[in-house]
């Protein structure tokens, strides 16, 4: 460090146990400063603003050699100024008091912090740094939001969660459950899950009381909040599916670990991310807007509109062998009738489904009795 | 104002809800009549993919 001030100490017999009697040519003083710089090349380069060059130019073997000399020298320091803040303001004491102790879910995002700085120093050490670890408690916070943002976009989740007006409008504007919105939104894209359940309820009804003020409310009443959160989300469907569904999806499912504790207690049902009723009014959904294709496309190649209405109604609603697809190789034809189910068993009301869908097609291609144009 | 899509897909919609919630009351088992909308769904996905209609080739379909 030309110039700079240098913390020296003498060398004294403890330094020669360590390191052996000084030589002849050997300073009457110990440099720390130079032999931390010594023993790693990290250092060394960084000292000499060499190391984000280094890094780009090595190749794979030395890059991994690096990154784990910069993780020797990082994770220390993120873990007392970044994690252990963190872990206390979670009330996560023990995984606060040392790295050993830290809780599986909590140790993945202390490996993540520490990746994101390394990340940061790798790219950004092409000056002479030559306080290290000051200069890496400097850019600290700035490249651990960073590496969560990356983290959330690579989730394919937005990296800055905002609630669009069209949503706070259809919560009418009442501020928890804007607030809600926003921490599911942030939910979805983080890597952490909740155990056996979808939410941390637990975690956002202590939110809610610190809040509204309101003690009477607790993890159901959260739940139901959350129902009403994403009944509004869903009025719009592609937004829904990639700011909620899709980063939920991408999340890791937690494993169930027996311990002596769960002793008789059956393994817990499997996470769900989305609710059965989910599932099937989707199933109905996609069932209607396929028949409505299948139509379509059917009069478009000029066939009769009752014919394709009957045709595809029936497969709708009508009998099918409940034995369809089970017992055929794909590309063999269906079996015969077997025990059949209709899903509209009055012939009268299905006419009734038929006449009505007749009708608005006919209006849709102008009245006439013609095929209707494709959609 | 609707389109006549949305008027169809929501009357599809209603008559499936109904007939679904219809065969539940009736006792079947909510898995069992999942799979059976799922057989629908593949059913339907075979008739759009199936040979052109009688009018494809620009006869006029009959009656």
């Amino acid at each position: 460090m030309p110039g700079g001030a240098r913390t020296y100490f003498p060398a004294t017999a403890l330094t020669s146990i360590f390191f052996g009697s000084p030589r002849r040519d050997d300073r009457a003083t110990f440099d720390i400063e130079e032999w931390n710089v010594d023993s790693s090349e990290v250092r060394r380069l960084a000292r000499r603003g060499e190391l984000t060059g280094r890094v780009g130019a090595a190749p794979a073997d030395e890059r991994r050699r690096l990154r784990v000399e910069a993780t020797e020298v990082v994770w220390p320091l993120v873990y007392q100024r970044v994690t252990r803040a963190a872990e206390r303001a979670r009330g996560h004491h023990r995984c606060a008091s040392a790295v050993q102790r830290l809780a599986p879910e909590c140790l993945d995002r202390f490996h993540d912090d520490v990746e994101a700085v390394v990340d940061d120093l790798f790219a950004h050490a092409d000056l002479p740094i030559a306080n290290l670890e000051g200069w890496l408690t400097m850019r600290m916070p700035k490249a651990v939001i960073e590496g969560y943002r990356k983290r959330r976009g690579r989730r394919g989740a937005p990296q800055r969660p905002r609630i669009p007006i069209w949503l706070a409008t259809g919560l009418h504007d009442d501020p928890w459950l804007v607030e809600l919105a926003k921490v599911v939104l942030d939910w979805a894209g983080v890597d952490a899950t909740a155990g056996a359940s979808l939410w941390p309820l637990t975690r956002w009804a202590e939110l809610r009381l610190r809040r509204t003020g309101d003690v009477a409310a607790d993890e159901a009443t959260v739940a139901a909040e959350v129902e009403v959160v994403l009944t509004a989300m869903r009025r719009r469907r592609a937004w829904y599916e990639k700011n909620v569904e899709r980063p939920l999806g991408r999340k890791q499912a937690p494993v169930w670990f027996a311990t002596p504790a769960d002793a008789g207690y059956a393994e817990p049902d499997p996470l769900h991310l989305v609710e059965p009723y989910e599932r099937d009014d989707a199933l109905l959904s996609e069932l209607a807007g396929r028949a409505i294709d299948a139509m379509t496309e059917q009069i478009g190649r000029g066939r009769r509109v009752e014919d394709v209405v009957t045709e595809v109604l029936g497969t709708v609603f009508g009998a099918v062998p409940d034995s369809y697809e089970l017992d055929r190789l794909p590309g063999a034809d269906p079996p015969g009738p077997g025990h059949v189910v209709a899903l509209i068993g009055d012939p009268d009301r299905l006419e009734r489904v038929i006449a009505a869908v007749v009708g608005i097609l006919r209006g849709r291609s102008g009245g006439g009795g013609g095929p209707s144009e494709g959609r | 104002m609707h389109t006549s899509d949305e008027q169809l897909h929501h009357l599809l919609e209603r008559e499936l809800r109904a007939a679904v919630a219809a065969r539940i009351e009736d006792g079947a088992e909510a898995g069992e009549v999942t799979a059976d909308l799922v057989r629908r769904l593949r059913r339907i996905g075979e008739l759009r993919s199936g040979p052109p209609g009688p009018g494809a080739d620009g006869s006029s379909a009959a009656g």
